[in-house]
Formats: structure tokens, C-alpha cells, sequence
């Protein structure tokens, strides 16, 4: 339970360190954005306490402030759920923007995970049992390569070959523009019909590394002491499938939720390419307008998700593993 | 030399990976010697097809696409190799000093480290690139390698923890050696075959980072670049959407896969030529 406290502890230490490296990243970029933004009000000829009152309530600090305090009163705003509003698209609130686009993102990039990583172990395990021949040596390159191809050039592949050449998939958008979202069939059908390309980029970037970590466990598994034993007693062989699979998956598990830092990596450029109103593409675009709240809100938002999956990874890991101790 | 060509003709595939490395590096090497100007427009010649003036045709402005994939060849694998090797000297140092120097230390940098494993790498290398700039090699391949050396950093920490253990260490903590030396001439030894194959993955995924903030059109498009090509293909001159036009989005994209092949293929024999314990097995 104290280790459980801690973890949190350090979780909550580490959210605070993210929040405070976008302030400060935010605050290095050429030509500080707080000042350029006070001048143009000024030169818009609005009068100086104005200009400072846009400007708070936009970026959520003051200029012609120490920096120090412009940090308390952003954080102060932070913690209020106050996360600036976006310059682009004017008065318009950061987190309604980063809390819309965070739901699509998160089922693309969980559907592309589980897939990915279910494919990526029954290929591990084939591979590890028939290490010696070809076959172990083709899906191990396969994997590797698919593995090292950048996301972008297996979206723009995918765009090309099923939108452009058999136009059997759409090219952007998260769902057909007659559905209205919600809990009903037409949409949700129209929602899977879209997601088919992205889902499908994320699986082909992402289960070699999931087929190669299975096979060097499986392999090591297999040479255990207990799958002796297990030999030796004659056990069925499924019950040795069963007892090799388990213990062969419950290392992945850790990776599993650090991999998805990495997938929301990815997001920015598959999302990119396919026009999805997830928080990569509201990044990605964000970056392109130097929309420096979103910016924040996106990164912060993500890193939160991500450190909050890790506790509960494990959390569970501790529990499915007798042998760690929570 | 004679076991490393034994080793790269076990599989076929080890020998194309080393067939596509040379050529990309020959290709970054001698490049700007072909061609030592930026590709000439030929208004007259706008997305020409493939012909032995132009070997992969012409792009929108009626440039020669070869000699642009040749031109970005240089740039792309220049940052990568730097990128990657600034990776490795940071996940190596970092990892050195949390396994070696003692539990206070090792909280701290394992806690950092930690840190830099959930941040999203790329989304902080993209902020990054648009704060900083990538005004030179070094600095892109500087930006590139910072948020990317947890993985290494974390693994190394975890085996000189374990090798610290073995006894021919303590042979040489019982010889009065100094920290210094054990560290370098122990236990760093030890962990080169990993190193070493973990530079050809790090290798793979500047790369992808370093193609990518260009192809994602963040950064200012200074230099000639495969992600520049690929951006253009995909989006404002409408290259995709043309047989006439498909090899100026072909080009990139082949350019990148195979590159990033013969890199993972050569890493699959490189893996054998420097850890002995593998070639044994066999």
C-alpha cells in the first residue's frame, strides 16, 4: 500500500514536472509569444491594461511579470481546469478543444494496440517455436522492418493504395457526414468503416516489436525449469501451451503501457495524414499556427493520459504477477 | 573478416541489408559530388515521365527526382548517423552512472529517465524543433537524440547492475583497480555488443523522427529532404492523385523503406559479429 502511495506520489511529481517543462518550452520560443501577442494588441490601439487582460486571459499569464509569477498563475489556472483559450480559433477554451478530440484518439489508438499486440504475441510464439527454420527468420524481418517504417510512409501507402487506386476506404474524417454521433448504429458503423486505415497503421507499425519481444520470451520460458517439469508429467499439451503462454505474456504487459507513449507519438503523423479530428492532428495543426495554448494542452493532456495508464498498469501488473508485491 | 562475410552469407537477407546500406551511404557520401547544385526547374518537363534524362521522372516544377532523393540522402542520413550516435552517448552515460554511482544517484537519473520514457517522444522532439530551431546538422541531430535515450538508459543501468555482480569485478575490486578502471575496462566492454546494436535501432528511429518533422511541414523547409518530397506528394501539388505524377510520391517513400530495410537487415548480422556468445550457439 505505502508502494502504492508512493508510485502516485511520484506520478503526481512527474505530471507537475511535465506541466512546468511546456510552461518554460512554451516561454523559449524565438520571439516570445506573450510579448509578440502584447505588442500586437497595442498596435491594434487597445490601451495597455486591455492588451494585459487579453492576454491573461488567452495564454493565462501575465506579461511584465517575473517569470516565476507568471508560472504560479498559469499553474493556479491550470489546477481551476483553466487551460487558456486557443488563438486560432478565438475564444474558443483549450480543454473543450483537446476534450473533444481526445476520445477518438484514444479508441483509434487502443483498438490499434490490443490488435496489434495480439497479432504481434501469435507471431512471437510461432516464431519461438520454430526458431531454426526460415519461416522464424521471415517473420522476424518482417516484423523488424514493418517495425522501423515510419508511420507516415505506411499511411500515405495505405491512403494511396485503398482511397486513391481501389477507393475502398475514405480518406479523412472520423465518421460519414449524414451520421450524427451518438450511440447509434449508422454512426458507429460509419465510425469502424473510418477508422479502418488508421487502426490498420497503427497495427503494421506496431506489432513487430510486439512479435520480437514475445519470441525472446517464449524462448526463454520454454527453457525453464517448471516447462521441464511440466514435460516430464506428461501434462497435456495444452495445459503446456497455457503455462508457456502466460508466463511468456506477463513481462509484455509493463511495455504494453509504456508502448503508449509511442502510439500517441505516431498519432500526430497517422492522424496527420488522415485528416482525424484526434489530438494528433489538433497538435500537429496547433504547431503548424503556433497555437501555443493548444500546444500545451495537447502535450499536457497526452503525458497526463499516459502517466495515469502507467499507474493502473501496475497496479495491475502486481496483481496478475504474485511474484511483485504491490 | 573472413567470419563477418560468414555471418552476413547465413541469410540472404543480411546481404541485401548490406547491399542497400552501401548504396544509401554511397549515395550520402558521393552525392554531392554528382550533383553539386540544387536541382534546376524545367518548366518545359513538369512531371515528365521516367526516361534516361530523367531516371525517375520530374516532380511538379520539372526537377529531376533522382537527383533530389540523391541530394536528400545526404542530409537525411548526416543527421541520422549524428542523431544517433548522440542517442547512444547519452543513454550509455546516463545509464553507466545510475548502475555504477550508487543508489542516490540512481534514483534520481532512473526518476528522469522515467520521465523521458512516458513524455511522448516525438511530440516533445516537434516542440522542441519549433522552439529551438534547426538551424544546423548538429543542432537537428542534437534535438533529435533528446528525448529518445530513456530505452538505452534504463537498459544499460540494468546490466552493469547485474555485471557489477560477477566475479571477474570483484577480482579486480580485490586487486585495489581503481572505480575508473573496472568501469571502463570491465564493465563497459561487456556491454558493447548491446550498444553497438542498439545504435543500429536508434539509426531507424531518427530516421523516422528526423523524415517525419519534415514531411509533418513543422519546421521550415531548408534543407532538401525525402519528408519534404513526401510532403509535397501528398499535399499541395496533388502528386497522388495522377498516374503521370505517382513517381514523385513513389520516389520518397521507396527511398525511406528501403533505407530503414537495409538498416534493420545489416543490424540482424551485426548483432552476431559483435556478441561471440550468438555465434557460438550456433
Amino acid at each position: 500500500m505505502t508502494k502504492l502511495l508512493r508510485r502516485l506520489g511520484i506520478s503526481v511529481l512527474m505530471i507537475f514536472l511535465v506541466a512546468a517543462l511546456t510552461f518554460f518550452l512554451i516561454r523559449l520560443m524565438p520571439g516570445n509569444p506573450y510579448e509578440v501577442m502584447y505588442h500586437q494588441l497595442l498596435m491594434k490601439g487597445m490601451s495597455q491594461q486591455q492588451a494585459m487582460d487579453q492576454v491573461r486571459s488567452i495564454m493565462n499569464a501575465i506579461p511584465n511579470q517575473p517569470v516565476l509569477i507568471q508560472f504560479v498563475e498559469w499553474l493556479g489556472q491550470l489546477l481551476h481546469g483553466n487551460m487558456g483559450t486557443s488563438i486560432q480559433e478565438t475564444g474558443v477554451p483549450v480543454t473543450e478543444l483537446v476534450l473533444n478530440a481526445l476520445p477518438w484518439t484514444l479508441v483509434t489508438v487502443s483498438l490499434g494496440l490490443v490488435i496489434s499486440f495480439f497479432i504481434g504475441i501469435l507471431l512471437g510464439v510461432w516464431s519461438a517455436s520454430r526458431r531454426n527454420s526460415w519461416v522464424s527468420g521471415l517473420i522476424d524481418n518482417v516484423g523488424s522492418i514493418a517495425h522501423a517504417i515510419p508511420a507516415y510512409v505506411t499511411a500515405v501507402a495505405l491512403l494511396y493504395l485503398f482511397n486513391v487506386v481501389w477507393h475502398v476506404f475514405p480518406s479523412s474524417g472520423a465518421y460519414g457526414i449524414m451520421e450524427t454521433p451518438g450511440l447509434n448504429i449508422p454512426f458507429l458503423l460509419s465510425f469502424l468503416y473510418h477508422i479502418v486505415l488508421p487502426v490498420g497503421t497503427y497495427v503494421l507499425t506496431g506489432f513487430g516489436s510486439w512479435e520480437l519481444a514475445m519470441k525472446s520470451t517464449t524462448i526463454t520460458v520454454i527453457n525453464d525449469d517448471f516447462m521441464m517439469a511440466a514435460r516430464l508429467r506428461g501434462l497435456p499439451r495444452e495445459k503446456q501451451m497455457r503455462y508457456l503462454g502466460w508466463n511468456s505474456i506477463l513481462p509484455l504487459f509493463t511495455s504494453f503501457m509504456l508502448s503508449l507513449g509511442a502510439m500517441f507519438g505516431g498519432s500526430v503523423f497517422i492522424e496527420g495524414t488522415y485528416a482525424f479530428p484526434g489530438i494528433g492532428n489538433l497538435f500537429a495543426t496547433a504547431i503548424n499556427s503556433r497555437d501555443y495554448p493548444v500546444i500545451q494542452g495537447c502535450f499536457l493532456l497526452t503525458t497526463t493520459t499516459i502517466i495515469v495508464a502507467n499507474v493502473i498498469a501496475d497496479f495491475a501488473y502486481s496483481k496478475l504477477d504474485p511474484r511483485i508485491q504491490a | 573478416m573472413s567470419t563477418v562475410w560468414k555471418i552476413f552469407r547465413r541469410r540472404p537477407s543480411r546481404v541485401v541489408g548490406l547491399v542497400l546500406l552501401i548504396f544509401f551511404l554511397f549515395l550520402a557520401i558521393f552525392g554531392p559530388l554528382m550533383y553539386p547544385h540544387g536541382a534546376v526547374p524545367d518548366p518545359n518537363h513538369i512531371y515528365a515521365a521516367p526516361s534516361w534524362k530523367h531516371i525517375l521522372g520530374t516532380d511538379y516544377a520539372g526537377r529531376d527526382i533522382w537527383e533530389q532523393i540523391v541530394q536528400g540522402a545526404q542530409n537525411v542520413l548526416f543527421v541520422a548517423l549524428l542523431g544517433a550516435f548522440f542517442t547512444i552517448v547519452i543513454g550509455t552515460v546516463v545509464g553507466l552512472a545510475a548502475g555504477y554511482l550508487g543508489p542516490v544517484i540512481d534514483n534520481i537519473l532512473m526518476r528522469i529517465t522515467d520521465m523521458f520514457l512516458t513524455i511522448p517522444s516525438i511530440a516533445l522532439t516537434i516542440i522542441l524543433a519549433v522552439t529551438v530551431g534547426l538551424s544546423n546538422y548538429v543542432m537537428m541531430a542534437a534535438i533529435l537524440s533528446f528525448a529518445s535515450w530513456g530505452g538505452l538508459a534504463r537498459a544499460i543501468r540494468s546490466m552493469v547492475l547485474s555485471v557489477r555482480e560477477r566475479s571477474f569485478v570483484e577480482v579486480s575490486l580485490g586487486l585495489g583497480l581503481s572505480r575508473w578502471r573496472i568501469l571502463l575496462k570491465d564493465v563497459l566492454p561487456n556491454l558493447m555488443p548491446y550498444i553497438i546494436v542498439h545504435l543500429m535501432l536508434a539509426l531507424t528511429s531518427t530516421v523516422y523522427a528526423e523524415v517525419g518533422l519534415f514531411y509533418l511541414g513543422v519546421v521550415p523547409f531548408k534543407a532538401d529532404n525525402w519528408g519534404v518530397m513526401l510532403n509535397y506528394a501528398t499535399g499541395g501539388s496533388g502528386a497522388m492523385y495522377s498516374t503521370q505524377s505517382i513517381m514523385f510520391l513513389i520516389s520518397p517513400i521507396l527511398a525511406i523503406v528501403l533505407l530503414q530495410t537495409g538498416i534493420v537487415l545489416s543490424a540482424d548480422a551485426v548483432n552476431e559479429i559483435v556478441d561471440p556468445r550468438l555465434r557460438a550457439a550456433r
